[in-house]
């Protein structure tokens, strides 16, 4: 599915600033389709990702007079409000959240188990360069990296929960992080100037 | 650490964006990107390298009662004194109530008075920088006064660090002429404080000597009295209160 047009999305961000309801409204059914999966894939359980979406949007509509004169993408500007949302709220709920995940009677358990269904962090984070012309940046980083960015990014795991998830030493892991980040940032820097 | 290394801030940008970044280290680098252009020119370099990734999520909506949670928080606040035929809806709603004497439903029927139905798991947790509009309402005390037969008349609330108190009439007031209503703090064990003077109708502000903070943390009761209009707000109440409810801590 491709992006809503960034002209129409940038339209209709300046006018949720002027406090116009109906253009909020069509920022909101244009957008949260995508949005939530962002929430969701990182939180695992639909009711917290449906808050997280809620608040984010209540942060957008407020906050919607500091995209101007940003020069963001819209899209980018949308994401990071809920992805960062996400992610703090993840992490405050940490123990929560695993203490459910570990009771797998619960009827989340579908929703909490996402990562199972569709593409993996990895498939998708391939498909995501490929998308951008950026696979050749891709190919630049180790396995390693590549795998340790995607579920970082995706599901949201902290450097620990990498570290456990890939079974390697803490240090190790948050140096793949931090040099995969580091040549990835310099590669698409140099595409973005060629 | 040096702030102003590119190096340091890319990385540091990445590593927030990622979402790697431990919480404390994500609280200080929202504040260092507040305060510093080349972090948040980092910051903004590593979302749009970063956050175009999530395309790739196959695209899901979510349900119904999502927008109808964020409708009813974006409307304007003037929604909650709209029509007649809503305000008697609304008083009717809350003469039903005969419980006002818990703290706890107090704040309840105030979320649902401010027409606030949902807060996310985070609302009430510290704003981890003193800005405006985080998520929800600003920390304040509230209160609602009710009289003996648990109606409400007044809502009243003060920003935490605000002097300003906002009143907004539940019930609107018919007193005698030269007579006043005049708010007061009740501490635990102390004499009544006068706060200031009330509208009769409609909405209303006083201001504190101090912020709400000051004034009002160890303060558990608000209270109402009747007073001759041109007598100075200092002194004890000349009769009984009317009026009184929990002044309770909205964070």
């Amino acid at each position: 599915m491709a992006s809503p047009d960034a002209q129409t999305l940038s339209d209709l961000i300046a006018r949720s600033a002027l406090k116009d309801q109906r253009a909020f409204k069509q920022l909101y059914d244009a957008t949260s389709a995508r949005l939530y999966p962002v929430a969701l894939r990182i939180l695992r359980r639909q009711q917290l990702a449906e808050d997280v979406l809620q608040e984010a949007f209540v942060s957008i509509w407020q906050r919607a007079d500091s995209f101007i004169g940003t020069e963001c993408h819209p899209m980018t500007w949308l994401t990071s409000i809920v992805r960062n949302r996400a992610i703090d709220t993840l992490r405050s709920q940490k123990p929560e959240v695993s203490l459910t995940r570990e009771d797998s009677e619960n009827e989340d358990d579908a929703q909490r188990e996402i990562e199972d269904e569709g593409p993996s962090p990895l498939q998708m984070l391939v498909a995501a360069a490929d998308a951008r012309q950026l696979r050749h940046c891709m190919d630049r980083l180790e396995p390693s990296q590549r795998q340790s960015i995607a579920l970082a990014f995706y599901q949201g795991l902290s450097h620990q929960e990498l570290a456990a998830h890939l079974e390697q030493p803490l240090g190790t892991v948050k140096a793949w992080v931090r040099r995969g980040l580091e040549k990835l940032g310099r590669c698409m820097q140099q595409h973005a100037a060629a | 650490m040096n702030y102003s290394n590119p190096e340091l801030l890319a990385r540091l940008a990445a590593d927030y964006v990622l979402g790697t970044m431990p919480p404390r280290s994500r609280r200080r680098f929202e504040k260092i990107v507040l305060d510093s252009p080349a972090a948040r020119r980092a910051l903004r370099a590593a979302e749009e390298q970063l956050l175009p990734f999530a395309e790739q999520l196959p695209p899901r909506p979510p349900s119904d009662r999502v927008w109808r949670s964020i409708e009813l928080r974006v409307q304007p606040a003037s929604r909650a004194s709209a029509t007649d035929g809503a305000r008697a809806a609304t008083s009717g709603w809350w003469q039903n109530l005969v419980f006002w004497r818990s703290g706890a439903l107090v704040a309840l029927g105030l979320f649902l008075a401010l027409g606030v139905t949902q807060f996310g798991p985070r609302w009430w947790q510290p704003a981890p920088a003193q800005t405006a509009g985080m998520g929800g309402l600003a920390q304040s005390y509230v209160a609602v006064l009710s009289d003996a037969g648990q109606v409400p008349a007044f809502l009243v609330s003060a920003q935490r660090y605000q002097r300003d108190v906002h009143i907004k009439v539940l019930r609107p007031q018919t007193l005698a002429a030269g007579k006043i209503l005049r708010l007061w703090a009740l501490p635990a064990g102390g004499e009544p404080r006068a706060l200031g003077d009330l509208p009769t109708k409609d909405k209303g502000r006083l201001e504190l000597v101090a912020s709400a903070e000051d004034v009002l943390s160890k303060i558990p009761y608000l209270a109402v009295s009747i007073e001759d209009a041109g007598v100075p707000a200092a002194g004890r109440p000349s009769g009984d209160f009317i009026y009184r409810g929990p002044c309770v801590k909205l964070w």
